[in-house]
C-alpha cells in the first residue's frame, strides 16, 4: 500500500447501474450511469470532475456521500471502508466529515429560516455545541469565515445576493468542521465577478481549514483554477485522468482537448472538434465510447474498447490513437 | 457597412409603486450588416430588458420611457402592434435561453415551423408547409429531417430544440437576429455547434446579431463589436479585439481578470469586491463607483459622460479611464 496510504479518499471500479423502463411497458433495461471509476484523492488535495451532462459526474458524488448505493466497487475514506454493508458508525462519520455544496444555493437554503438558523441545523442536528448562546457564537464565528458578517444572521435567503446565498451555503457545509467538501457545479449559477470571488473564498478555506475538495463542473477553467488532479469523464467512464499540468498542458484524449477548446473557443483552431450529440447511456456505442463524435476515430475505435492506460508517471488515457 | 439597428438614448423604466427605476438607462449602440455585437454584463445589467425593449416584448409591469429604435431607418416605437407583430419573427429573429420557451410542446415540429411561413410569407397549403419546415431543419443540420418534421418537442434533445429555434427564427431571412443567452442551456461541446450554426447562417445572408452573453470567452471569438453593461448603462463599447486587449473601463478590466483561464493558471482570481447593484438601486454617480478601486468623489457625485477614442471607434463612460490623460 504505497499509493493508497497517503490517499484520503480511495475509489476503485466504482460503477452504478440503474434499471430503467424505457417505455411504460416495456422490459426495464440496465443503465451504467457510472461504469468503472477509479480514482484517488490526497488529504487537502482538490480532485477535479469534469464532463458534460449524463457523464456521471454527481452520481460519482452522491455515492461518495452515501446518498446513493454503489452497484458495484470500493469506496475509501480516510481508510475507512464504505460498501453496501457499513457500520453505523462509519456512517455517522461519514455525515459529519462530507459536507456537499450544490449548484443552485437558492434552492438549497430555506427560504423561510433566517441565515442564523440555516447553518446552525446540522449543528443541533448533531448536537454539537452545549447551548443557545454557543450556537449563536459559531454561526457567526462562520459567517465571518466565508466573508459575511453577523448582521446576515438576521436575514433570510432571499434577502441576500446569490454569491451571498452561496456564501451561506458553504458556512453551513463548515459547521460540523468537515474533512471533505463535495463541491459540484458550486459557482455556475453565479455572475462572472461573483464566481472569482466564491472560487479564491474556497481556495482560502482549503488552505486555512485542511479540506479534501471533491470539484465537479463542466467549466474545465474552473477545475484546472481549483484542482491538482483531474478526471475526465464521458458516459460513466474516464477518458482521462492525471495531473493538472499534464491534463491541461498535454490534453492526449480527444475529448479533453474538444472540451478544452469549448471552453475557450478564441484560440482554439477549429470550432468543430466534436460531431454530434452524447449518446443515450441505455444504448452506448461498441467499442471506444466517444468514437462516433471523434474525428480522429479508425476502424478499431469502433470495435475494441480502449482501457485507461499509463503514459506518464501519474497521467493516463483511454485511447488507442494517445502517446 | 450598412446600418440595420440603432438604438438611441433607450431607456426602460419599473413602474414600481414608490415612483420608478430605470433598469435601462440611456443606452445606445448601432449592430450592421453582417456584424456580430456582443452585449456582455451580469444578471440585471439591463442586457435582456435591452433586447425585449427593441422588440417591444416588455411585459405591462415595466414602461418604455423613452429613446428611439431605428430600425433599416424606420423607428421601430412609432410602429403600430400590427406592424410590430410582422416584423418579429420576420424581419427581427429572436432566440431565448431555453429553446422550450419558444416551442410549444403539444405542436409537432413540422407543424410549428411551417408556421412561420404561413404567418410571415403567406406560403399555404399542407404540403407545401411541410416542405418548408424540412428545408429549414436541413439548414440547421438536424439530421433526417424528412422523418424528423412529424416529430414533438420532447423527442429532440436540448441542442436540437435550440437549432429549431434558430430555424424558426431564420428561416424567412431576417435583417437582425437577436440571440439571448442561446447556449447557456447547453453542454459545451454543444455550444460550439450552435454558434458555429449561427456564424454560417450570418454569413450565408449578411444578417446583423445580437449576442447577448456573460460568457467573455465567446465574446472574443464570435463578436465584432462588444458593448459591457452594468446597472442599466453601457460603460464601454467598441470593437472585440480592442478592448480585450486593452479595456479603458475598470469594469471591464476587473471582469476580463476575474474569468478563470486555462492555460495561464493563476494563484489567484482578480476579484471586483462587493456585489452588483439591483436594478435602479444606485446613486446619482458612475454605478460602479462602490466597487471600483480607483473611484473618487466626483465618480460618486456624477455619472461620467461618454468619452470616445481610437477614432470613435471606442466609447468608455468612466472620469479616469485605464491608458487615457483624464
Amino acid at each position: 500500500m504505497t499509493a493508497a496510504s497517503n490517499a484520503f479518499i480511495e475509489i476503485s471500479g466504482l460503477t452504478k447501474t440503474y434499471q430503467v423502463r424505457p417505455r411504460f411497458f416495456a422490459r426495464s433495461r440496465p443503465l451504467a450511469a457510472v461504469a468503472g471509476v477509479s480514482f484517488t484523492v490526497e488529504e487537502g488535495g482538490t480532485f477535479g470532475l469534469v464532463g458534460e451532462s449524463g457523464s456521471g459526474k454527481s452520481t460519482i458524488a452522491k455515492m461518495l456521500m452515501g446518498a446513493e448505493l454503489q452497484s458495484g466497487g470500493d469506496i475509501r475514506i480516510a481508510d475507512r471502508r464504505f460498501g453496501s454493508r457499513l457500520s453505523a458508525a462509519d456512517d455517522a462519520w461519514r455525515r459529519r466529515a462530507l459536507q456537499p455544496v450544490l449548484q443552485d444555493p437558492t434552492s438549497a437554503l430555506n427560504p423561510r429560516l433566517r441565515v442564523a438558523s440555516i447553518v446552525a441545523e446540522p449543528m443541533r442536528v448533531q448536537r454539537s455545541q452545549p447551548d443557545d448562546a454557543a450556537y449563536e457564537r459559531r454561526v457567526i464565528e462562520l459567517l465571518e469565515k466565508v466573508g459575511l458578517t453577523a448582521s446576515h444572521a438576521r436575514r433570510r435567503p432571499s434577502e441576500l445576493s446569490g454569491g451571498q446565498r452561496q456564501r451561506v451555503a458553504i458556512a453551513r457545509a463548515l459547521a460540523l468542521e468537515p474533512r471533505v467538501l463535495v463541491l459540484d457545479e458550486p459557482v455556475s449559477a453565479l455572475d462572472v465577478s461573483i464566481q472569482a470571488q466564491v472560487l479564491n473564498l474556497l481556495k482560502d478555506l482549503q488552505a486555512e481549514l485542511k479540506l479534501t475538495y471533491l470539484l465537479i463542473s463542466h467549466d474545465l477553467a474552473v477545475v484546472a483554477y481549483m484542482s491538482s488532479r483531474i478526471g475526465v469523464l464521458y458516459l460513466g467512464q474516464f477518458m482521462e485522468i492525471g495531473d493538472k499540468a499534464d491534463v491541461i498542458a498535454r490534453p492526449a484524449h480527444p475529448y479533453t482537448q474538444a472540451l478544452i477548446a469549448a471552453s475557450e473557443p478564441e484560440h482554439a483552431a477549429s470550432l468543430d472538434r466534436v460531431m454530434g450529440e452524447i449518446p443515450s447511456p441505455l444504448a452506448p456505442p461498441p467499442g471506444c465510447p466517444f468514437h462516433p463524435r471523434c474525428q480522429q476515430a479508425v476502424a478499431r475505435c469502433r470495435v475494441d474498447k480502449p482501457l485507461l492506460r499509463p503514459i506518464g508517471p501519474n497521467h493516463q488515457v483511454a485511447c488507442h490513437l494517445a502517446g | 457597412m450598412t446600418e440595420i439597428l440603432r438604438v438611441e438614448n433607450l431607456t426602460t423604466r419599473l413602474s414600481a409603486r414608490d415612483g420608478s427605476a430605470a433598469a435601462v438607462d440611456g443606452v445606445s449602440f448601432s449592430v450592421h450588416a453582417g456584424r456580430t455585437l456582443g452585449l456582455v454584463g451580469e444578471s440585471g445589467s439591463g442586457k435582456s430588458l435591452t433586447c425585449l425593449s427593441i422588440l417591444r416584448l416588455l411585459p405591462p409591469s415595466l414602461s418604455q420611457a423613452g429613446g428611439s429604435v431605428w430600425f433599416k431607418g424606420e423607428n421601430l416605437f412609432d410602429k403600430s402592434p400590427r406592424a410590430m407583430t410582422a416584423i418579429r419573427g420576420g424581419q427581427i429573429g429572436m432566440i431565448l435561453q431555453d429553446p422550450m420557451t419558444s416551442i410549444n410542446p403539444l405542436f409537432t415540429i413540422g407543424n410549428q415551423v411551417g408556421e412561420v411561413f404561413r404567418h410571415h410569407r403567406g406560403v399555404s397549403g399542407r404540403r407545401n408547409l411541410w416542405a418548408k419546415a424540412v428545408e429549414t431543419l436541413r439548414r440547421v443540420h438536424i439530421p433526417a429531417a424528412e422523418e424528423r418534421v412529424g416529430s414533438y418537442p420532447h423527442q429532440f434533445s436540448g441542442g436540437m430544440r435550440q437549432r429549431i429555434a434558430i430555424g424558426m427564427n431564420v428561416g424567412c431571412e431576417p435583417d437582425l437576429l437577436i440571440a439571448d443567452e442561446p447556449t447557456t442551456a447547453l453542454d459545451v461541446t454543444i455550444r460550439l455547434q450552435i454558434l458555429s450554426l449561427l456564424r454560417e447562417i450570418q454569413t450565408a445572408r449578411a444578417m446583423a446579431m445580437i449576442l447577448v452573453t456573460h460568457d467573455l470567452h465567446l465574446v472574443s471569438r464570435f463578436c465584432d463589436e462588444v458593448a459591457v453593461m452594468y446597472g442599466g448603462r453601457i460603460v464601454e463599447r467598441g470593437p472585440v479585439a480592442r478592448i480585450f486587449q486593452n479595456p479603458a473601463h475598470p469594469y471591464t478590466k476587473g471582469l476580463i481578470g476575474a474569468v478563470p483561464k486555462i492555460a495561464r493558471h493563476a494563484e489567484r482570481l482578480a476579484v471586483i469586491p462587493g456585489q452588483p447593484p439591483l436594478a435602479g438601486e444606485h446613486g446619482a454617480g458612475c454605478r460602479f463607483a462602490p466597487r471600483c478601486a480607483k473611484a473618487q468623489p466626483r465618480c460618486f457625485a456624477q455619472y461620467p459622460d461618454d468619452r470616445r477614442f481610437e477614432d470613435d471607434r471606442r466609447a468608455v463612460a468612466c472620469w479616469d479611464p485605464e491608458g487615457l490623460p483624464s
